[in-house]
């Protein structure tokens, strides 16, 4: 588990992009999503969990995901959200903006450097 | 297509299950249970927050703020209802008399005179410098109407008055004459009966008071002689009750015929030379669609410079006179009205500062709420936005109720005083004047409120809620805030009564100066017999009592230093 100092917040906009990018693989619930974007960053990324539900309704409404009922590996019920053809669609969109986007930023950076 | 909003009521299980499943995982990494509790709770957020911001995702914020807004204030009201009242009351006095003030301001200032192309109607006249008053002669009115391009037509109309004679007992009756083509032009319509024609013999169109009052209301006096000074005349029509036109009147005769006449006959001016028509009339012209007001004042100008009429010396030196129709009818009071609406709103603002001072009295009362709502995380605009929303329900209700108090004080008003001001029988409460109360609600509503509640959201969340429910004293803000509206009122207050002062002395000095003679020993009487002696048409004669009663007054008059108590009109 990485310090308080080493975390990041998330910049605007990109929890969306997490979100559908976890999804991929297949539907989860709130909890597991939250507990994988933690994981799978290295505990790096410091996501106010809550701010997730609201996220998930604005993927919700605009058609990129959908929530169904179901039950969770404790054997609860709970809701899974999935992907939908649309959010697919999406994911790679965003998923290639945000690498021309990361880039971008990176070559800038880094051309600082080596002009220096 | 839009995506389908799932149920939100599942929301609350979902997040106690998220917190759960965090807890539990902060077990299993071996924190204590209270710990591993309040480490999800922390790692999670505020969950009224969240909540929150779903709902809003799905429905705009601001419609179910406004829904829970207006819960509270329902609420607040329903809780302190002697409060409430006191608040809603002060309101509606204040909005319901400037409503009304208002509603008559509209109806003679504002609204044209309901007649038609009122916009183009002008009121003719010469005016005789010397002795300061209208002089427009027959013969000149006749000149203009037919010489001047600017007016489409134009009639004449002169003020009398005249013994009328029916069936019952003679009365004085305000007489109107006017010329071919009156009716037309003030777009009027008979109630009973129909407006003269060319060949009627004396006919007579009656006021609709002049119809009930004197006449009893009989459909059958149409046709029926009677006699105007003592000359046979008929009654042909009836006027609707609402034919009020005020025309205005010749200043010298300011007070006598104020008021509207009762009856109208014809007036015929021959275009001949003077001294063919020497009457002394006014006059009221429509303008053609082109022509402007200074346009026909030049031309008229020129027609009485000109001459033509055959008007020597000393009539040369009269001066033309054009004024826009509904300015002569209300100019008079239009200072007044002015004035009264300045009082009145001046009157709303201390009405507000009142509600605003309750409102200030309460807040150290709701400071602790205030304070518990910003540590739940209500933010401060959102705070100040409830407690506007609270004044402006107070403010809505007040104006509702006002209203209704309008309604009323505005049939008193012209019940009481409807002679005074021209127009003000048509004073109602219209959509202009509704539009009116709405506005003036809304602006209250800021005014009162806005204080407060600054005063209240800057409360030091901290020190109430530590003070806790023992102490809660009223912050420094409110107490800024309530000096600033008590110096406020002070102001406002004395503004208004410098203002009452003002008038009361003038009428005061109207009153303390003598007008040259003791109005007190003074009597004016007026004794009027039917028809010069000559039997009246229903065959009677002058009533004994009525003679007798003329007798009576002149005897009680004889000791000049004792008048009767009471001037009578006889």
């Amino acid at each position: 588990m990485s310090t308080k100092d080493d975390r990041i917040e998330l910049l605007q906009g990109t929890l969306d992009l997490l979100i559908l990018r976890t999804l991929q693989p297949g539907p989860a619930h709130g909890h597991s999503i939250a507990k994988a974007i933690e994981r799978t960053s290295d505990d790096v990324l410091q996501v106010e969990q809550g701010s997730l539900y609201p996220a998930l309704h604005r993927l919700i409404k605009r058609g990129w995901i959908v929530a169904e009922d179901g039950t969770s590996e404790n054997n609860r019920r709970a809701k899974f959200y999935r992907l939908t053809p649309q959010g697919k669609k999406q994911l790679s969109v965003e998923t290639t903006k945000w690498d021309k986007l990361a880039g971008a930023i990176a070559r800038i950076l880094h051309s600082r450097e080596r002009t220096s | 297509m839009s995506p389908r909003r799932p149920d939100l009521d599942g929301l609350d299980q979902e997040i106690r299950d998220h917190l759960d499943a965090e807890t539990q995982d902060n077990i299993l990494r071996g924190m204590s249970e209270e710990d591993a509790h309040y480490a999800a709770l922390r790692k999670f957020g505020n969950p009224a927050q969240v909540k929150e911001d779903v709902r809003g995702v799905w429905i705009p914020q601001w419609v179910d703020q406004l829904r829970q807004d207006l819960r509270d204030a329902a609420r607040r009201i329903k809780r302190q209802p002697a409060f409430a009242s006191l608040v809603i009351l002060t309101l509606a006095i204040g909005i319901g008399l400037t409503t009304a003030v208002y509603g008559v301001v509209h109806a003679v200032l504002v609204r044209p005179l309901s007649v038609p192309d009122s916009e183009r109607l002008v009121w003719l006249t010469a005016y005789d410098p010397v002795v300061d008053h209208e002089m427009f002669l027959g013969i000149d009115f006749v000149e203009w109407k037919t010489q001047a391009p600017s007016l489409e037509s134009a009639v004449a109309y002169g003020f009398s008055e005249a013994t009328f004679a029916g069936s019952g007992e003679a009365v004085r009756a305000r007489v109107a004459s006017v010329t071919d083509g009156f009716w037309e032009l003030m777009g009027a319509r008979p109630a009973i009966g129909r407006f003269p024609r060319a060949d009627d013999q004396r006919p007579l169109v009656v006021s609709h008071r002049f119809f009930v009052d004197r006449l009893a209301g009989d459909r059958h006096v149409i046709g029926r002689p009677v006699t105007l000074d003592g000359e046979q005349a008929t009654i042909v029509g009836v006027l609707p009750a609402d034919s009020l036109w005020r025309l205005p009147v010749p200043s010298w005769r300011f007070g006598l015929t104020r008021r509207d006449p009762e009856m109208f006959r014809p007036l015929m001016l021959q275009p001949k030379p003077y001294p063919a028509n020497q009457y002394n009339v006014l006059g009221i012209g429509k303008l053609t669609r082109e022509a402007t007001l200074s346009g026909l004042q030049a031309e008229v100008e020129a027609i009485l410079a000109r001459g033509t009429s055959g008007v020597g010396p000393p009539w040369d030196r009269l001066q033309a006179r054009v004024r826009p129709l509904q300015d002569q009818i209300v100019g008079g009071s239009r200072l007044a009205l002015r004035l009264l609406l300045g009082a009145v709103l001046v009157v709303l603002a201390i009405t507000c500062a009142n509600v605003a001072n309750l409102l200030l009295a309460r807040a150290s009362a709701r400071q602790r709420e205030i304070a518990l709502r910003m540590s739940v995380g209500g933010g401060p605009l959102r705070i100040l936005r409830q407690l506007l929303f609270e004044s402006m329900t107070f403010a809505v209700i007040g104006g509702v109720a006002g209203v209704a108090l309008s309604y009323g004080l505005l049939s008193v008003v012209k019940q009481v005083m409807s002679d005074a001001v021209p127009r003000l029988a048509e004073a109602t409460v219209d959509g202009y004047v509704l539009g009116f109360a709405a506005a003036i609600s809304v602006a209250t509503a800021f005014l009162f409120g806005l204080g407060p509640a600054v005063a209240m959201c800057r409360t030091d969340v901290q020190a109430v809620l530590k003070a806790g429910a023992r102490h809660a004293s009223a912050s420094r803000g409110t107490i800024r805030a309530g000096r600033l509206v008590v110096s406020l009122q002070l102001a406002l207050t004395l503004l208004l009564l410098a203002g009452a002062g003002l008038m009361l002395k003038s009428v005061s000095r109207m009153t303390a100066h003598p007008p040259g003679l003791h109005p007190r020993s003074c009597s004016r009487c007026a004794s009027i017999s039917p028809a010069r002696g000559i039997a009246n048409p229903s065959g009677g004669r002058t009533s004994p009592r009525r003679r007798s009663r003329a007798w009576a007054l002149s005897a009680a008059l004889a000791p000049w230093r004792s008048p009767p108590a009471a001037t009578r009109r006889c």
